[in-house]
Parts: structure tokens; sequence; C-alpha cells
């Protein structure tokens, strides 16, 4: 019985001093932070993803990026200007250096952009529209398109420059891919000229940063170090944060932000996101999908507004956004588009909604389906959950289908559109109406793509002519007018039904200043400890 | 074969009641009271449309302002929602009710079907023995090769595949039941192939081959009913584990989507707000779960251990 | 002797063969991983292209004899998510699911068979009965509920231990094995996944433990060492204990595997760095080749783990050979 005893309390000893071992304080400013994704490969041309996009954002260094108010700004690139409307002549920075000591010049640009163009590469599109790369001198560049490209520059914001001696050295010419079963050199070390270099990784532990001495810009930053910790659950992330394991993390969930702001030694940063949340339904085929009327209701713009009028956006934002949700009244945040800030909503009627059923025929409502992900967008269950207990009460049964969001592009996309309503998500690309107008707004044409994400497929005339006229008016006053017409005929045709812009939601521990973005990029240069 | 049961059973029936089953489960006051517990909560849950409160499936009932509640003695709790309210405002009281019909559901079917499939393998591999048996019992091992939970998710994965994904929710209660159900059959056939050799070299199985009657009426009629015994624990002790196995698959998102949720559904929901405060919609159904799993095991324990000390 | 470990070995490599090929059907078609790669704005042609790249037009046996012929070299692929061999991903992922699963059986182990033998000893006694209750109460609690109590209590509310992860780790072996057992931070992250882990296993082999036991007490040697009249201590210990662990051992040895495949839960619960964790993300991002991988490993793994028990068996109960030669190994 002894020797159990001893067993027993020695175990009980090593438990409680392991337990309670008091964490060395580390003397540096170490910025320990985490997100979702774990960072098993940090290729900066291997990945669409926005995560470890964003976060190579702080290792290597695009021509052209963007601002935190979302302004394009020359990074690498000191100017740019648009010679004809086919040649861009962009001017390059003197004097930055790769982590290497190698001299940043056009060689790396054309050798980056060559390798983002590689066949294997997900980025490839972003540089496709390039027909030439004109190598005028060391600093200087000219990119040639096909045809005249006006938001060039803001397809680049996280195309990455890499040292072409290097690469070559090191036999990463091409990005990683499964396809020819490549692991890039690239994939594993990193060489860039951005204000931090990668020291070490340990995958799906951490990855380990450090200020580059050599740096060409000015930093704000005082830390010596920024440890990147990828946690994939929500709950844990924020338990981490809680607990002191970390000391910033993004995204914070919504129901866990009043803990966060209560506890003391934590808070939250709140800003708005670009992406509009939406319903779209099915306006084009003659007998809708999953719905027991024999026609389809959605054809009629009374049954599309009874259903906008039933939605209690007020009760979505207050219940299951928390109040972090702007509710939309178009497609567009007003951040990007002002003027979209003027329309309004539809208002949340049911009286009206259901005598507009009766107009339309359908006095005692009907039954249909909603397909919505469940791991795509915030709350994006609940949200559909609530849409459908508000349509029952004017008579619209929705049967909801959720899925995860591989399943979900495959039901929603061309050419399944498998729903009767779905929920979607959008942020313009260029962060331009011109691409809410193209994809979502015009009828489906497939030669050029306009259309292309209108998966309910509706059509009018009027809008596909101003998407026209917008593409190549260069006018701002009159082409802000045109954009708006289209949104107004969506609204008053209620081609959708606009919920919400989402909220950006960071939480940081007191003591750590860090500038937030709308675009979610956490660059660590604006970082610091403040006491 | 209604009539085959109860030419036999009421004599096992008598047999059992004046034995020593009987009395070491009245002697057993711990088993009683789970019995009683387990049969409580699965009378609840099949009358579920009854006695809940409100209906979590009519959504025209939800009001998505009452979402969140807390149960009815904290600060804010409210009189109609007892065990509070979930993130879209249902009852958890009544979505514990109808989730554990649904856990039940599954599980009990899920139970039957390996039960169907692993007697009559069993049966078959026993009593014909030779190269059918051999290949039931390579079958066997290539499926014991795996931890259930692995091969369900398989299962669970290929009949997803195969299913359209806007059908998946419509399926997802036949999926899980298949999925569960194909995974535990083994034990079933290993018993009863086991008892079947010994029954199959009994007096009595002899007698009646003598008297003419084919091998199908001798397997189900003669030799099933002398092996119901092990059968009934297996099921039993299966019962709490198919309910938890459908539990963690839905835990792993593969299981009852949440517009019909299971107690495992729930659970995995509810984790999300655990963190938050909001340990109602977490704990409760937790607790529902752990209560019915224990109950069961414990009738099945007993069971085991009064019907046949040495099963494994 | 030969034919017998030849059949054996030869129905390991089936088993292998049919994991393979339904591992490889299963992922297949789950999904589109293209659909992964992508954002709402992808081009149908940028579709196409990446599908043709990626070989998804190919026929499905066209597929199946390539990931077969490379899997068998121990090529799995290149993951589409991470970008990474396969073989790389799990091998750096195996130190940290091995580690986990070694403490909880070794937990398991040393708090199960104590308190079986215990509870098979005592059968009527008043506390062997409480431990029997409690550990019903054990298997009943699910895994991934209990880890999310543990994390609750012990780190969000007491704040005593990581809520996740491994904490700091040691290379050791020449870098082919990272420990977490040498730092503190290390040891104080393995403390909640192992008891999470292992509370399941621990009444499994406490329960198994009690019915061998008890089996064995009943067993005529045991009453003629009794009748001989050696003390209680030796009969238990020498003679009953002795004979209830082989089959002990052999499950303990299958417990190895399955706590490998429970560590799925518990490794997604804890965010622990282990293989679980990749398979099961590997499930949401649609990531074939590592799916497959992890599959066929943990066939692997039981297929070699069964095939040593029952040579280990085969070796000591002289009552299989007779039955081998008649080809009935398995009664």
């Amino acid at each position: 019985m002894k020797l159990y005893q001893t067993i027993a309390s020695s175990t009980l000893a090593t438990v409680v001093a392991v337990t309670f071992a008091a964490q060395v304080q580390a003397q540096e400013n170490v910025l320990r932070w985490s997100s979702q994704s774990a960072l098993a490969n940090i290729d900066p041309h291997g990945t669409t993803t926005a995560l470890p996009l964003s976060i190579f954002s702080n290792v290597y260094e695009p021509l052209v990026g963007l601002n935190s108010d979302m302004e394009l700004v020359p990074v690498l690139a000191e100017s740019w200007e648009v010679v004809n409307p086919t040649t861009w002549r962009f001017k390059l920075r003197e004097g930055v250096t790769f982590h290497n000591g190698n001299t940043f010049n056009a060689d790396d640009v054309i050798f980056s952009m060559e390798r983002v163009g590689n066949r294997y590469s997900f980025l490839r599109d972003r540089v496709s529209m390039i027909e030439e790369m004109v190598r005028v001198d060391d600093y200087t560049i000219e990119f040639i398109t096909r045809e005249p490209y006006p938001i060039l520059p803001q397809m680049w914001t996280s195309i990455y420059m890499m040292d072409k001696e290097w690469a070559e050295e090191n036999d990463a010419t091409v990005p990683s891919n499964s396809v020819e079963n490549i692991e890039s050199y690239a994939g594993q070390h990193s060489n860039g000229t951005g204000p931090f270099r990668i020291t070490e990784r340990v995958p799906e532990t951490r990855t380990v940063f450090e200020p580059f001495a050599d740096y060409w810009d000015e930093v704000e930053h005082n830390l010596d170090r920024v440890v990147y910790i990828p946690i994939t659950q929500d709950g844990t992330r924020v338990a981490a944060l809680l607990s002191g394991e970390i000391d910033m993390m993004y995204p914070v969930p919504i129901q866990d932000i009043e803990r966060l702001q209560s506890n003391a030694g934590t808070d939250v940063l709140i800003q708005p996101e670009l992406r509009t949340i939406m319903l779209g339904m099915d306006q084009n085929r003659d007998v809708a999908l999953h719905t027991n009327t024999g026609d389809n209701p959605f054809k009629d713009r009374r049954v599309r507004q009874a259903v906008y009028q039933a939605i209690n956006i007020d009760a979505i934002q207050d219940r299951i956004m928390n109040g972090l949700s702007e509710p939309a009244a178009t497609l567009i945040s007003p951040l990007l588009f002002p003027p979209a800030g003027e329309m309004e909503r539809h208002p949340f009627d049911p009286e009206a909604s259901r005598a507009l059923l009766a107009e339309a025929g359908y006095p005692d409502g009907f039954q249909t389906a909603l397909v919505c992900p469940n791991n795509r967008y915030v709350n994006d269950e609940r949200t559909c959950q609530a849409v459908t207990s508000m349509l029952a009460r004017v008579g619209i049964e929705v049967e909801l289908r959720t899925m995860n969001v591989t399943q979900y592009w495959g039901v929603v996309g061309r050419p399944v559109q498998d729903f009767a309503m779905y929920m979607m998500g959008w942020t313009p690309g260029g962060l331009d109406s011109y691409s809410v107008l193209f994809n979502l707004m015009g009828s489906w044409d497939e030669e050029s793509g306009r259309g292309r994400i209108n998966n309910g497929d509706f059509a009018n005339d009027r809008i596909d002519e101003i998407i026209a006229l917008v593409e190549s008016e260069t006018d701002t006053e009159i082409r802000d007018a045109l954009i708006m017409e289209a949104y107004q005929i969506v609204h008053d045709e209620v081609y959708y039904l606009p919920l919400h812009q989402q909220t950006v939601v960071w939480g940081v521990r007191d003591g750590i200043a860090v500038t937030q973005r709308a675009d979610d990029y956490f660059q660590f240069r604006t970082a610091r400890f403040t006491d | 074969m209604p009539d085959t049961p109860a030419h036999s059973e009421p004599s096992r029936w008598q047999r059992i009641r004046q034995s020593d089953l009987a009395l070491s489960f009245l002697a057993s006051k711990v088993t009683v009271a789970a019995a009683f517990v387990a049969v409580v909560m699965i009378a609840a849950s099949v009358g579920a449309a009854l006695i809940a409160p409100h209906n979590p499936y009519d959504m025209a009932a939800i009001d998505i302002f009452d979402s969140m509640l807390p149960p009815v003695w904290e600060d804010g709790g409210e009189r109609r929602f007892l065990l509070g309210t979930d993130s879209i405002g249902r009852d958890i009281l009544s979505t514990i009710l109808y989730g554990s019909r649904m856990s039940i559901f599954i599980g009990l079917t899920s139970v039957a079907l390996s039960l169907v499939i692993g007697v009559t393998l069993g049966l078959i591999a026993g009593y014909r023995g030779g190269l059918l048996d051999s290949i039931i019992m390579r079958l066997a091992e290539v499926q014991l090769a795996l931890p259930t939970i692995l091969v369900a998710l398989l299962i669970n994965g290929i009949l997803r595949a195969v299913a359209p994904p806007t059908m998946v929710n419509d399926v997802a209660v036949l999926v899980l039941i298949l999925s569960i159900g194909l995974s535990n059959w083994v034990q079933f056939a290993r018993a009863v192939r086991a008892s079947t050799m010994v029954e199959r070299g009994q007096e009595y199985v002899l007698a009646v081959r003598l008297i003419g009657i084919g091998p199908m009426a001798i397997m189900f009629r003669h030799i099933l009913p002398n092996v119901m015994g092990p059968i009934m624990v297996i099921a039993t002790l299966n019962l709490s584990g198919a309910i938890l196995t459908e539990a963690t698959l839905s835990f792993l998102g593969v299981g009852v989507p949440s517009t019909r949720p299971s107690l495992g559904t729930l659970i995995n929901v509810g984790t999300d707000y655990l963190f938050s405060g909001a340990w109602w919609i977490t704990i409760f159904p937790g607790a529902a779960l752990a209560l019915l799993v224990l109950t069961v095991n414990l009738v099945g324990d007993w069971l085991r251990d009064a019907l046949n000390p040495t099963l494994g | 002797m030969i034919r017998y470990v030849s059949g054996r070995l030869t129905q390991s490599l089936l088993v292998m063969f049919i994991v393979a090929a339904v591992a490889f059907a299963l992922f297949g078609f789950v999904g589109d991983p293209i659909r992964q790669m992508i954002t709402e704005d992808a081009s149908q042609a940028e579709i196409d292209r990446l599908r043709e790249i990626m070989g998804l037009n190919d026929s499905v046996p066209v597929q199946f004899w390539r990931y077969i012929s490379g899997a068998v070299q121990g090529d799995f692929g290149v993951s589409y998510h991470h970008k990474r061999p396969v073989g790389t991903l799990i091998a750096e992922r195996l130190p940290a699911t091995f580690e986990l699963a070694g403490l909880s059986v070794l937990l398991s182990v040393v708090i199960g068979i104590p308190l079986g033998v215990y509870t098979g000893l005592h059968r009527h006694g008043r506390l062997a009965r409480g431990l029997m209750a409690a550990s019903l109460v054990g298997v009943s609690i699910p895994t991934f509920l209990l880890g999310i109590l543990l994390i609750y209590l012990f780190s969000v509310i007491l704040g005593w231990l990581p809520s996740f992860g491994r904490g700091e780790t040691v290379a050791v072996l020449g870098g082919f094995w990272t420990t977490g057992f040498l730092t503190t931070s290390g040891l104080r992250s393995l403390i909640l996944p192992s008891i999470t882990l292992a509370l399941f296993q621990t009444t499994m082999v406490m329960r198994l433990v009690r019915a061998e036991m008890l089996d064995v007490m009943r067993a005529d040697y045991i009453k003629f060492a009794r009748a001989r009249g050696l003390g209680t201590r030796t009969v238990h210990f020498r003679h009953a204990l002795k004979n209830t662990l082989m089959p002990v051992v052999t499950v303990i040895g299958l417990q190895l595997g399955s706590v490998i495949a429970f560590a799925i839960i518990t490794e997604s619960v804890f965010q622990w760095p282990g293989m679980g964790r990749l398979f099961l993300q590997s499930i949401q991002q649609v990531d074939i080749p590592v799916m497959s991988a992890y599959l066929i490993m943990i066939a692997f793994f039981f297929v070699v783990i069964n095939l040593i028990t029952d040579l280990a068996y085969y070796s000591i109960d002289p009552r299989l050979r007779a039955g081998a030669l008649k080809g009935n190994a398995h009664a």
C-alpha cells in the first residue's frame, strides 16, 4: 500500500507543480495572435484564400496595396500611369531589399508575374489580362493588356513580389501544386521585402515572425516578435484570449463579444465589413423547384416584395447579430458606394406582406425551400432559421436546407442552381459597383460572363444597358447616377432581398494597440505594446 | 413469424419471471431506478408531441425575440420557457423532448438493423458453416479491423455522397441509421454464430431435422429462440452505444440537421454558446443524453451480469 | 504454421485493399474539391481548368489506380489544401497523436487494471459497486462534451491549464520526432486532452479486467489452488491475475488503435495538432489525398496490431493451433 501512496502522492505533486508552474515572462514584446488557418504552406502564390494572403502581406509585398481606408496606395511601385488604354507603366521603388539582402528590381516583378501566371497557380486569373511585359529599365516596367482593363491595380493588391535569384537558386520557380505533386521550396521558406520575416515554423502549432531590420519603409510597431497560433474553433480561440494564452485574435463570434468586453483585460474592435449578405430567388424556371404551387411564385414582383416585407431585419440585427450588422437596402456597402446609403429598405410589414400574397393569388401562402451555407458567413444558419420562422408567420412555409460551403456552391452555382431561394454574400471585386452590376444584376451571358452570379436568372434590359454604359463611362458623376439607377431598379423590382453587411470583430488584450481593417488584413507593423 | 415467438416465448418469460433474473432485478435498487428513469425518458420522448410545452418544429410559433433566454430561475428567465431558449428562440425543454425522440428513434432502429443483419448472418454462418461461414466471418474481420466510429464515418460518407446535396437533410436520419446499423452487426453475428454452433449439435435440433423440417425453419423457429439471451444483452448495450455514436457523428457535423435536431445536434450547436455564458443550451441536452445513455447502460449491465456473466 | 501465417497475411492484405478502395470511393465524391479552392467569383473557365489539371476529369478507375500505385510506394500525393506531400503532413502530426494516445492508454491501464482487479475480487463490496457505477457514468458522457466541460472548468473559469494545442515542443531523435514531454507547457497541455481521451478507455479496461477476474475466479484451477490451502493473496495475484492478463494485454493493444481513432474527437475539441484533426479538416476541405491516406494508415495500424495479436495467441494457445489445422482459427 505504501508504494501506491508514494506513487499517488508523487503523481499528484507533479500534476500540481506542472499546473501551477509560473510561465516565464518574456522581457521582449512578443505578440501572440490567432486565427483559423493553419498556414501549412507559405507559398504566396499558392492560395486564393483571404487569411493566408493577409498573413503573407507582412512578409511579402505587392506593387500596389490598400491602406486601412481601403484606398489604393503605392507599395513596391512608387507610381503608375495609364500610357494608353492597354498599356500600364509602373515605376518601381528603389532601395528595396529582400530578406536575404538581394535588391528588388524589374526582373523580380517580371519573374513574380510569370510565377503567378503559372498554369497551376490559383491566382493565375488575376494576372491573365497581361499580354506582354516590357522591361523599360531596372525600375520601370510596362504591362500591356489584351483589352482595356481599368481596374488592373485593384486586382493586384495581393500579388506578392518574390526574389528571382532566390527562387532560381532554390528551384522554387513554380508554385506548389497538387497536380504535378510539386512542393515548392517557397512553400516552406520565405524571402520577401515585407517588414517581417518568418523565422520559425511548427506546423499546426505556430509561425514566428521577426522584424526585418533593413525594411525600406518607416514602421510604427515596437514588436520584437510575432507568434501566429492557429486555433480553428471559435470557442477555443475566445477561451485562449480570455485566459491570456494569446494577445489578439479574430474573428470573434458575435455571441462572445460581450464577454470579451466585460472581461477586465480584453476588448474588441468592431468595424463594418464590405460584404453584403442577401437572399436570392429563382426567377427563371416556369415551375419553381421544391415549391408546391405548380408555378413559380417568385416570378411575381408582389410575391418577392411580400417575402421582403415579411423579414424583420431589425430583429435579425438585434437578436441574431447582437446589433453588429448594418441592415442593407441594396447589394453594396455604403462604404464602397456612398450614395447607396441614401436608399431605404421596403418596410417590415407582415400585414402588407399577406395582402401582397393574396393579391398575387396565394392567399394561404405556399411551401418552398431555402438553401443556406452553415459555415460561411457570420451566423448564416441562424439568420436563415430566423427568416424561415418570419416567413412562416405570413403563410410561406419554408423548408430550410443547410449545408457546408463545399457542397453549397455546387448546389447554388451555375449550372445546377438547385434552389427556390438561397442565401449569398458578396464583396465586389476591385471594391467597385461595376462588379456588383456585372456579376449579380446583369442577365446571364455566357460569352462575356455577365450575370455569372445572377443565380436567380432574372433579366432586365435597362440594367444590361447600364452595365455597358458604366463600363466605359469616365465621368464619375454620370457613372454614379447610372449605377444608382440600376440599384433603384433592383430595389423596385425586388430582384434580391438584401439583408445586411456583417462586421469584422477583432479581440485584443489590453495594452496592445492594433489597426483594424475592413478587409481583415492584420498588419503587424501597425501593432504596438502600450504598457 | 408473429406466431413463432408467441409460441415459444411465454414459457420463457415464465421461466424468467421465476428465475434469478426477476429476483436480482428487484434486488438491485440501482437497476430498478435506472430502468424507471429510462422508461420515463423514453415515454416522455415518445409522447413529446403531447407533453412538450412548445413545438420546436413549428417555425411560425417561434419568435426570434425569445432567443437566448436563460432558465426560469435565472435573471431574465421567463415562465413560458422552463429551461430557457436557444439561439433562435426554441424552448430548450421541448427541443430536448423532441431531440430525445430523434436520438432514441435512431438508436433503436439502428440497433434493430444491426440485430437483423447480425442475427441472420450469424445463424447462417453458424448453421451452414463451410464457405458461407468463412465469407461472413472474414467480412466481420474486415469490419473489426476498423473502429466503429470510423466505419460509421465511412458509411456515412458514402451514403451522403450518393445522395444529392439538397437531399442530404431529408435523408440524414436514414443515413445515420444505416451507418450506425451497418457498423455494429458484427457483435450480434459472432455471438449468434457461436451459440448456433452449440445448438446445432443439440438433440432437439437433430430431432426436428429428422421430422423433415427445413433449415430456415430450424434456424428461425428453433435455434433463434434459444440464442435470444445474449442477443438481448448485446442489443441493450448497443443501444447506448448507438445513441452515443449518433451524438458523436452529429457533433462532427455529419449528423441530423439543426432544423430537426437530435440530442447530439443540440449539444453541438450549443457549444458555440457555452463560453459566452449561455450554458443551458448545451448543458441540459448534454445531461439528458448522459442520463439516457447511463440508464440504458445500467439496465444492460445488469442484464449481462444476470443472464450471462462471461459475455464479453 | 506457415499456412496459418500466410493465410493471415493474405487476409490482412485483403483488408488493406478493401479499405483503400472504400476510402478512395468514399471521398472521391464528397463535394467537389474545386469548389473549396475557389471563391464566389471564380469563372467557369477557371473551374474547368483546375478540374483538368488536377486530373478530376479522368475516369474513376484511372484515378484509383493512380492512387493505389502511388500509395504502395509511400506516395499519397500532395494535399489539395496544404499543397504539401501528404506523407510529410502525416509524419509531422504523428508524434502529437501518438504521445496523446500513448499517455491515454497508459493512464487507462495504470488506473483501469487495479480498479478492475479490485472490483473483480470484491464483487459485492460497496466501493466496488460504487466504482462500477462510476465507470458507467464514465462511458455515458460523450467524449466531446467531457472535453468541452474540462476546458470550461480548468481553462476558462479557473485558468489553470491551457485550452488548446501542445504547448512548447522539443525536437528529438534528430528532428524526426517532436515531443511535449520535455517542457512544462508541453506537459500542462497534455493533461486535459489525455484525461478526456483516457476516461472511456479506463472504464473499458476496468470492466474488462473485472469480467476476466470473475471468470478466472470461477475456474477449476483457482478452486484447486484454494483447496490446496494457498493464501488468498497468492491465489489472487499469482494465479488469477496472471491468467487474466493475456486477454487484457491483447485488448490494450487493440485499444491503442481505437484510441488513435477516437483521438479525432479529442483532437478536434482541444485543437491538438495531430492526425485526427488533420483528417477532420480534410473532410471539411474535401482534401481527398489526406483523407484516404489517413484511413489507410489507421487500417494499417489495426491490421498490424490484429496480426501481432493473432500470432501471439497462436503461439501461446495450443488449442488454436489445433483449430488452425481445421481452418477454424476463429471459433
